[in-house]
């Protein structure tokens, strides 16, 4: 801060004028904000990220973290892994990426095991050890986010960004720069596919951008007949359709703290859009008057078309007694045309529960969902849970050791099914973060760890949510500036409703 | 100790004093620190630096600190500034009197009392939003109104933001949150005591205090609502503390604002809310729905010296034919004149 000079040099001259002159001057400039108060972090854990008993895929980048305690004043860790010994000196441990990556190459389908030994201010001593288990299972190298403070509705300079799992590389895929601050929905990709993705901007020059067979298209997902725009969907494995909610979404605060917000649909309907045809297929079955339909997906066969429905309700007033099912209709790929009998693959009423975010696995196994109280976009409901159905047997998995004390939501599986990624806001509760869990053939998990991070402090010092991260077996072909080049250049193309409705 | 090291000691120690004690608070440069801002952006953003932005700045930190006297004071001679309605209305509140100030003083509309966010809002007025929402209890705005202050400042960063929601979820007893925003803060240039007082498990009695009256305030019924439903949630925050004195204020003075008498006379309880502001539209309430009775005067608790001057006042306005001056010169400070000349400011 400037300071008028003068005052300062009077000032000065009483000091001195003063026997203990010294003494208040120390005094005065450490009050003026000399050192900082130190302050411990995460204190539930002894590290952060917390990393111990992890397990991680052998293609990950270092994983870089910090001890947590308040007044460390010396810190050794060792890191063993076979004959391989690696020291660190510090309250930080911050790898070399070559050593990392050998340290994994060697540890692969073993664990490599840490041990700390903390001297603190005053004498006492801590010690910890921990292992992590090294996967053969490698992870899809990229995962995509968007990043957002968690401002609720409102958005200011956003972005969607990949970034490379094997290092600290990152990119930004299309930020507020190049979109005329325009709000974007998250980047999303079919079975992980880099050759097969979609997001939106919004705004008067945006689009639903559609990554396919090399290109990039700008569409408008959107026709007369729609309640509104489509929202959230997925592409057929095929790549040639999609199926979208066309949701008209309003948002709502709690008057409790620690709820804040509650997302809900005052009309929502599913519409399955033909990217070759550019036409939208509104399913009469799936937009029925009485029903709020959401979240399809397909099977990974692409056969099905897995969706949440809840009977309507006055919103907001029935909110918390709005719960949602999962179901199951049959889609021919050949016509484009879902079938014509729902069938409930997980009934709301029975659970005394809603469903939400369905997503297959790619072997086809699996369906993963979010488990919540009520409602239809519990990110900020603590008591949302992953949960995830055997589709095979119907075996329901409830998956304690992936789920945390808060909400656990968004996920996405990797190429080969035995990853998948979740936004967790575990820890400070208000902030998203990507986390990684492996899942063997038979549905057991592991405990799963949040994207390393180049900066140790990174998630501390981050007032930004990781939005809907999203796996991918390589780089997009597009990034900011094509993505702005084709808003400012590129007239949407248009999609019409198809006359005959099935 | 060597000379001159000794001197060098001292030459630090000099530069120190120079940067720490500043005679006159700058509230602009506070502020540029406060949110890591370059000479430039802070121009850019809000402007060369002069007594109007200064004075903006210094209420959004001195209401903050709960500094309601150096607020009051610093909202005395401001006129027609949204701000300074608002801050001066919480300063008022705070104190108990916000019915019997709120005609003494540039009143536009419900914004004197919430900062509604809109497409034209300055960070500035987004930055102010939060503190009448923490004042009176109400977190999730609170929180909101911090977080869109935040998002929309200039470096997505501030000091201001961080303390309110290290506040708000020190309230609401999401620790782990205030932790966050609270070891942010430690980093900051004189918050280290600010921080320290907060810090859970070392909490000042002070602070410990603080908490634990803003904890009482705190609603038990939930609902959920709009950013914009401001009468809902200062009902549900009344619902849940009766003795909410603010939300009690804020409610009745918020439908006298956008002059809503027939909420008004729903929320008003005569027995309770003392003020000839009441009176005042309670009478106009009275008149429009032709139940000027002495029951309802007696019902309403309307002293025969309000009645005369509410017949005086129409009276004058028969005679002047509806003129505004000389019912401003002698009625510039009634409701009635409010009721019947405000204007909204469309712009």
């Amino acid at each position: 801060m400037a300071t008028p000079i003068g005052s300062s040099i009077n000032m000065l001259k009483g000091i001195l004028n003063k026997i203990a002159a010294a003494a208040c001057v120390l005094c005065f400039c450490s009050a003026c904000g000399g050192a900082a108060v130190e302050v411990a972090t995460n204190s539930d854990t002894f590290i952060y990220p917390d990393y111990a008993g992890v397990t991680v895929p052998v293609n990950i980048a270092p994983l870089n973290f910090h001890y947590t305690a308040a007044g460390i004043k010396k810190a050794v860790t060792t890191v063993t892994c076979g004959d391989a010994v690696v020291e660190f000196s510090g309250k930080e441990v911050v790898w070399d990426m070559l050593q990392w990556k050998s340290l994994l190459a060697s540890a692969v389908s073993d664990t490599i095991r840490f041990s700390a030994e903390l001297a603190m201010k005053g004498g006492d001593k801590q010690t910890f050890e921990w292992e992590v288990y090294v996967s053969p299972d490698k992870i899809d190298p990229y995962v995509s986010y968007r990043l957002i403070e968690p401002a609720y509705e409102v958005w200011h300079e956003v972005e969607i960004r990949e970034r490379c799992l094997e290092n600290f590389e990152e990119r930004a895929l299309s930020n507020w720069q190049n979109t005329d601050n325009s709000c974007m929905n998250c980047h999303i990709h079919s079975q992980a596919r880099s050759d097969l993705s979609m997001f939106y901007v919004r705004g008067k020059d945006g689009g639903a951008f559609l990554n396919r067979n090399g290109e990039v298209r700008k569409l408008t997902l959107n026709a007369e007949g729609l309640v509104s725009g489509t929202v959230y969907g997925e592409i057929h494995p095929s790549g040639r359709y999609g199926v979208f909610s066309s949701n008209v979404v309003l948002p709502g605060l709690h008057a409790l703290g620690t709820q804040r917000l509650e997302v809900y649909d005052t009309a929502s309907d599913l519409v399955i859009t033909d990217f070759d045809k550019n036409e939208l297929i509104i399913p009469s079955i799936l937009s029925r008057k009485d029903v709020f339909e959401t979240f399809p997906v397909f099977s990974a066969d692409g056969n099905s078309i897995y969706y949440c429905a809840a009977d309507t309700l006055p919103m907001p007033r029935d909110v918390e007694k709005l719960r949602y099912s999962l179901m199951k209709i049959s889609f021919d790929p050949k016509t484009g045309k879902a079938g014509s009998r729902p069938e409930v693959v997980w009934d709301a009423e029975q659970h005394k529960a809603s469903v939400c975010h369905p997503k297959c696995s790619p072997d086809g196994k699996w369906i993963m969902y979010t488990v919540a109280d009520y409602g239809t976009f519990p990110i900020w409901h603590t008591e949302c849970e992953l949960e995830m159905m055997n589709l095979q047997t119907g075996e329901i998995v409830k998956m304690d050791t992936a789920n945390a004390y808060r909400s656990d939501t968004y996920h996405c599986w990797s190429s080969d099914s035995r990853w998948f990624v979740f936004a967790s806001k575990r820890g400070d509760g208000k902030y998203g973060r990507p986390y990684f869990c492996h899942v063997d053939e038979n549905g057991n998990l592991t405990k799963p760890f949040v994207l390393p991070q180049e900066d140790p402090w990174h998630y501390e010092n981050s007032l930004l949510s990781f939005n809907i991260p999203d796996l991918s077996d390589g780089p997009v072909n597009f990034d900011a500036q094509s993505i702005g080049k084709m808003i400012k250049e590129t007239a949407a193309e248009t999609f019409v409703i198809n006359g005959n409705k099935n | 100790m060597s000379s001159v090291k000794r001197f060098s000691i001292y030459i630090f120690l000099l530069f120190s004093l120079m940067s720490c004690s500043d005679s006159k608070t700058s509230y602009y440069r506070i502020w540029q620190e406060g949110h890591h801002l370059s000479d430039s952006l802070m121009i850019d953003f809000y402007g060369e630096e002069n007594e109007a932005i200064e004075n903006a700045l210094g209420l959004v930190l001195e209401a903050l600190d709960g500094n309601w006297e150096k607020v009051e004071e610093m909202t005395r001679g401001s006129r027609k500034s949204e701000i300074a309605a608002y801050y001066h209305n919480l300063a008022m509140a705070m104190k108990g009197c916000l019915a019997d100030s709120l005609m003494y003083y540039y009143q536009p509309f419900g914004r004197g009392l919430f900062m509604p966010i809109g497409d034209e809002s300055t960070q500035l007025k987004i930055a102010a939003r939060s503190e009448a929402w923490y004042r009176l209890g109400e977190m999730t705005m609170a929180e909101h109104a911090a977080m869109l202050a935040q998002s929309f400042s200039p470096g997505h960063y501030g000091v201001p933001y961080l303390k309110r929601l290290a506040e708000v979820n020190l309230v609401t007893g999401q620790e782990e949150a205030a932790k966050k925003y609270l070891r942010l803060l430690s980093k900051e240039p004189g918050c280290e005591k600010w921080v320290s007082d907060r810090m859970p498990g070392q909490q000042s009695e002070e602070v410990k205090e603080h908490l634990k009256k803003m904890r009482s305030l705190l609603p038990t019924y939930d609902i959920v609502h709009g950013q914009s439903q401001y009468r809902d949630v200062l009902k549900n925050l009344l619902a849940s503390n009766p003795d909410n004195q603010l939300a009690r204020q804020y409610l009745l003075c918020y439908d006298l604002l956008i002059k809503d008498l027939g909420s008004f006379i729903k929320d008003y309880d005569p027995m309770r809310d003392r003020s000839r502001l009441y009176d005042e539209a309670a009478l106009i309430y009275l008149a429009l729905h032709n139940e000027v009775t002495p029951q309802n005067l007696s019902h309403f608790r309307i002293s025969r010296e309000v009645f005369q001057d509410f017949n005086d006042y129409d009276n004058l306005y028969v005679l002047s034919k509806g003129a505004m001056a000389p019912l401003q010169k002698q009625y510039g400070n009634t409701y009635w004149f409010f009721y019947q000349y405000a204007k909204r400011n469309t712009k």
